[in-house]
């Protein structure tokens, strides 16, 4: 993915080591996440 | 082995060269298993060769190969699927791709997954990681070889004389076929050269998560950037405090101008 931002020209970046669960395993705080409706090969969210 | 030789032994080991070209695809090895089908159905057309034969063996052997790695995906889960997507050559597109056809299409996904590279060897882990039921997923699986394969060698069937036509051209033109064969490679070197450099570099930029900690309570204007997909989301719906989940594919350009401008910190699982 950090190729593909490259790509379009997005050059400062900094992945994070161990991902999420490097953060979580340290005990760092977390926010609960609700995504929206994923979109349908019909382009309509899905219910 | 020019052209015309591998016809030949196609027409003899039909049934078992192609079952051993379908596994290596099913395993990530990249052989041309494509080509094959169509000879089979050229020889076919011309009474050398039994086409349901064929078919018969590559989908047994692909139902026995793929049927374990859906085992290993209902098993180990979303693992398995980073792990095998390290065989392509764009293994991060690998893996969203894979999984954003799931999402959308679900198991019918499997119907078009032969005809996709790469995506041959992801699909079937996929389904045991998005637990799909096995009778489901062995009615897909036959059903998408079938279709893929009996494409394929119908083709071959159809233009049969033409097909007999370009492998002789092509035992003439042997030379250049090697030719072409090495930019094909030097091309497949040149892209894994390139993203190792660029890996590298990447590995290089890492941040900590405890710099990071200290440069978001020092006040520092740092984007955090949550690029897990939508299954891994799910399988763990958590998010660091102020950080955005952006489908990458969904961008427009006024956005990418905002990425362009901004440090960026990434996360996945």
């Amino acid at each position: 993915m950090a190729l593909s931002l490259r790509r379009k020209g997005v050059t400062r970046v900094h992945p994070l080591q161990g991902g999420l669960a490097g953060w979580m395993a340290l005990n760092f705080p977390v926010v609960a996440l609700e995504l929206p409706p994923a979109r349908t090969s019909e382009g309509a969210a899905a219910t | 082995m020019n052209p015309a030789d591998s016809l030949e032994l196609l027409a003899r080991y039909g049934a078992v060269i192609l079952p051993i070209l379908v596994v290596a695809e099913q395993v990530g090895v990249p052989l041309p298993a494509v080509p094959a089908l169509l000879g089979v159905g050229a020889l076919a057309a011309t009474g050398r060769g039994s086409i349901p034969l064929v078919l018969g063996a590559i989908t047994v052997v692909a139902l026995t190969v793929d049927l374990a790695w859906y085992e290993v995906g209902r098993r180990r889960g979303a693992p398995v699927l980073a792990r095998l997507c390290r065989l392509s050559l764009e293994p991060d597109s690998c893996i969203r791709r894979t999984q954003d056809i799931f999402v959308r299409y679900g198991v019918r996904g499997m119907l078009v997954a032969k005809f996709l590279p790469g995506l041959t060897t992801v699909m079937p882990p996929m389904a045991g990681i998005f637990g799909v039921g096995r009778l489901r997923f062995v009615c897909y699986e036959i059903l998408g070889v079938l279709l893929w394969a009996g494409l394929w060698t119908w083709v071959g069937y159809l233009f049969s004389d033409a097909i007999t036509t370009i492998v002789a051209q092509l035992a003439r033109l042997e030379r250049a076929v090697g030719v072409v064969a090495a930019v094909v490679a030097g091309y497949i070197v040149a892209k894994y050269v390139r993203r190792r450099l660029f890996l590298r570099a990447l590995r290089i930029a890492r941040i900590t998560p405890e710099t990071l900690k200290s440069r978001l309570a020092a006040g520092e204007a740092v984007m955090i950037v949550d690029l897990r997909t939508r299954l891994e989301v799910e399988a763990t719906p958590f998010a660091i405090p102020g950080s955005r989940w952006m489908s990458i594919d969904e961008l427009d350009q006024h956005q990418w101008e905002f990425l362009r401008s901004r440090e960026l910190v990434l996360y996945c699982s």
